[in-house]
């Protein structure tokens, strides 16, 4: 694992990494949710040329503001092959024939986007569930036949179809102290002292992280937690009576940050602990 | 990112490391310089980069890994530090914002001192592939998906391009291909894809009647190994830092039919070529292949040749020095331990993969593509086509993963009876379907192959209406390994045969997603810039 790579042994200090989340994690902080949701984006159009992109731009939007697990049209074609734009308008709209399109593509739900033209651009949402094969929410929006709504336009669109629960999204933060006992108060809330289970709160966010122990220097730590990801914290909390080391010693610069790649959150972090390590630059291109 | 800077608690802080980046930088430093190619349309800089990462890797130590968001061209990047070591290559890729690769760069290897202030200059390069095999060298760009502009260009500067490789720092394609009568190898700026390095090495003389199979370089740039087939045929070993008009830049040795070439470079003074010899996939009638070594560095010992129990398909180094060798009879890669005494079994199984016809090692990962069989089950169910597999491990042979790509299928066409304008169109599932050679991009999202497929169609109809069909084709295929899909599909030649029948004469037409050259041919190698095969 690249986390190895990233949590050298350290006698004094922090170590902060952004973990792989292959598996959910039991946490405390928010209740379980269930596996991803898979929602695919179809699009459907009349032969009206407006609004490009529409289905492309509204599965960018869910898969960037929420928690589903979006298949785009794109993404559809290629699972399902070529004949999908067909298929889909050949069911001219009817949820119980795209319900088999939708068990086809091993999706829990279906958001078409149509584009029709009667004088005006008549955009729709309709959700569909595929288990029932029946529309959900189904929304209707005329515009002028230039408009060209912009990002913001389309995530008021998609929030009036999709549940307000789908735009919650969630991170780990995993807190590994050197020692037990220590009370740990996350985002200002106390989570419980050391040992502690994984702390799943909302994401993207930054947190504050506190560990308090009597007897020990208190252990502060900011983390930026981002969606779908772990960030584990290593504290090592020195005994209050320890001899300071040197100023440059004392600090233990990490910079984190992840993307998130077929479902594992990439692992890097730079730090300065000794002179094993020099800084490095990238020249202005 | 963290921003909390309080100075006199533990915090961290990727605003206090652009501090200290300047305030702590007193024993040394490392400056990395990109070098960017001069034509735009290969550039990255003509792609939306939102994010810039460097890799540190050296021999027993682990990997480093920092990215940073790309926040704006023409500023300098503060990448926090980097362990010294001695052996450390430096790898850097830009990435779009959904993450696809739009460029690369790697380093040679290095050492980095503490006290040493070490600028590294880098080539930067779109992940490129390079087809060979017709009047011109196709590239194609794999930030491109089907029906983008710039998927595919064409390098016209040779006369029948046979093999390429790229060279290790990403600077040059090594080409080799006829020049007249002979053969040679020749530099060509992966910069403009246009600039060729004035002298070329004349490989072997008097070879007009050989064939260039498969063209390896060594790790350091320092040689390059070119295999000719045919019962004369052997290998050209080319000291690329010897004056090419010196008789003694290159050597040739005889070895009879090499199809596929390898460099050991695993310890350069101990550095050796491996010659595939009668490699192949034919199960029936196939000889059983050999593989010679041929010593490059001065103190490389003396290898007998390994015989296989059957053919060999591909062949591929670890890092270990380690040879793979795929065995498609078998179904099986096999690791060969050349070194090992000539009583002592030198084999053992790597994987099992169905049909397995092409390996590549790509830094920690082995790529092996496969073949699973047609499902042909009664008359009226459900026939599913070949199909290939993609399998990646890490270099033991752990951490697994295969993707399956859905089945393809070829499209015949023909004129639907009298009625003027319409058409008729078949689908044809695969009989067989076989990569012959495989290449990885670097980063490991996208793996290219060269396939050659056989399709067939039943008669149907009193008549009969629609005949049987036979096709017989060549691609080129780029394929998402997270998702097996393939994101560039380019057919070069499609042959078709079709019986007597009411409709008719039958073409080749495209299926969705599916490119065609103008002209046909069969494309012989594949390589990819800063990849591996």
């Amino acid at each position: 694992m690249i986390r190895d790579a990233v949590i050298p042994t350290f006698s004094l200090g922090v170590v902060v990494a952004l973990g792989a989340l292959m598996v959910p994690r039991p946490a405390d902080a928010e209740p379980e949710s269930e596996p991803k949701r898979a929602v695919a984006v179809l699009e459907y159009r009349d032969g009206s040329p407006a609004l490009r992109n529409a289905a492309e731009r509204v599965a960018m939007i869910l898969s960037q503001k929420t928690s589903l697990s979006v298949l785009a049209p794109k993404d559809a074609r290629q699972r399902y092959g070529g004949e999908l734009d067909k298929r889909v308008a050949n069911c001219a709209g009817s949820a119980r024939c795209l319900r088999r399109i939708g068990v086809e593509l091993g999706v829990r739900e279906l958001l078409l986007i149509g584009v029709s033209q009667f004088g005006d651009v008549i955009l729709t949402l309709q959700r569909i569930d595929i288990q029932t094969g029946t529309v959900l929410v189904r929304v209707a929006e005329a515009m002028a036949s230039d408009a060209a709504p912009g990002d913001e336009q389309f995530e008021a669109y998609v929030r009036r179809v999709m549940p307000r629960s789908d735009f919650l999204r969630f991170g780990t933060i995993r807190i590994q102290a050197n020692l037990t006992g220590a009370t740990v108060v996350v985002g200002g809330q106390k989570r419980g002292v050391t040992p502690i289970n994984p702390i799943r709160v909302r994401a993207p966010a930054t947190y504050d992280i506190r560990l308090d122990k009597n007897g020990y220097v208190p252990f502060r730590i900011s983390v930026a937690v981002p969606p779908d990801a772990e960030v584990e914290v290593k504290p090592v909390l020195a005994p209050s009576g320890a001899m300071a080391p040197a100023w440059y010693k004392r600090w233990w610069v990490w910079a984190i940050a992840g993307s998130v790649l077929a479902g594992t959150v990439t692992v890097f972090a730079a730090t300065r602990d000794s002179d094993d390590k020099v800084p490095v630059t990238i020249n202005p291109f | 990112m963290l921003n909390t800077c309080d100075l006199g608690t533990h915090v961290a802080s990727a605003a206090l490391a652009m501090l200290c980046a300047s305030a702590c930088s007193d024993s040394g430093a490392v400056e990395v310089t990109f070098l960017f190619p001069e034509a735009e349309e290969l550039s990255p800089l003509g792609e939306q980069i939102a994010e810039v990462v460097l890799i540190r890797t050296a021999p027993g130590t682990p990997l480093q890994r920092t990215q940073r968001e790309m926040a704006e061209i023409g500023r300098a990047i503060d990448m926090g530090f980097i362990e010294v070591g001695e052996d450390v290559r430096i790898t850097a890729e830009l990435r779009s914002p959904n993450q696809r690769l739009v460029g690369y760069g790697r380093s040679p290897r290095t050492t980095i001192s503490p006290g040493d202030t070490l600028e590294i200059r880098m080539h930067l390069r779109k992940p490129f592939l390079y087809v060979t095999g017709d009047t011109s060298i196709a590239a194609f760009d794999a930030t491109r998906d089907v029906g983008e502009p710039g998927l595919r260009r064409s390098i016209t500067a040779f006369e029948q391009p046979a093999a390429a490789v790229a060279s290790p720092d990403g600077a040059h394609l090594i080409v080799v291909a006829r020049d007249g009568t002979t053969w040679s190898l020749f530099r060509l700026s992966t910069s403009d894809h246009a600039s060729i390095q004035p002298e070329s090495f004349a490989l072997v003389a008097g070879a007009a009647e050989l064939q260039a199979s498969d063209v390896a370089v060594s790790d350091d740039g320092r040689f390059a190994v070119v295999g000719f087939t045919g019962d004369a045929g052997g290998v050209s070993v080319v000291d690329l830092t010897a004056d090419p008009t010196s008789s003694e830049s290159a050597a040739f040795t005889q070895l009879g039919n090499v199809t596929r070439v390898n460099i050991d470079g695993s310890a350069p003074a101990h550095a050796r070529a491996h010659a595939l010899i009668d490699g192949g996939r034919d199960c029936t009638d196939g000889p059983a292949s050999t593989i010679a070594s041929v010593a490059l560095g001065e103190s490389a010992p003396d290898q007998p040749p390994i015989t296989a129990t059957g053919p060999v398909s591909d062949v591929a180094m670890l890092p270990t020095g380690s040879l793979l060798a795929a065995l498609p009879c078998r179904g099986e890669v096999v690791i060969f331990e050349p070194d090992v005494a000539p009583d002592t079994p030198s084999e053992s199984l790597f994987a099992q993969i169905s049909g397995v016809s092409a390996i590549a090692v790509t830094g920690d990962r082995v790529w092996s593509a496969g073949t699973l069989p047609a499902e042909v089950t009664e008359p009226g169910g459900e026939n599913q086509g070949a199909r290939l597999v993609l399998v990646s491990s890490d270099v033991a042979g752990d951490d697994r993963i295969s993707v399956e790509l859905p089945a393809l299928q070829e499209r015949a066409r023909a004129p639907a009876f009298s009625d003027p304008g319409e058409e008729t169109t078949r689908q044809i599932d695969a009989d067989n379907i076989v990569a012959y050679d495989l290449a990885a991009v670097p980063g490991n999202d996208f793996v290219a192959v060269l396939t050659r497929g056989w399709f067939h169609a039943s008669a149907q109809g009193i008549g009969p209406v629609f005949p049987e069909l036979f096709v017989s084709n060549r691609e080129y295929m780029l394929i998402d390994t997270a998702t097996g899909a393939v994101v560039q599909r380019v057919r070069t030649l499609c042959e078709l045969t079709a019986g007597p029948a009411v409709v008719g004469p039958w073409e080749c037409t495209l299926a969705p997603g599916q490119l065609a050259t103008e002209s046909a041919y069969e494309p012989l190698g594949i390589a990819a810039l800063y990849g591996a095969r």
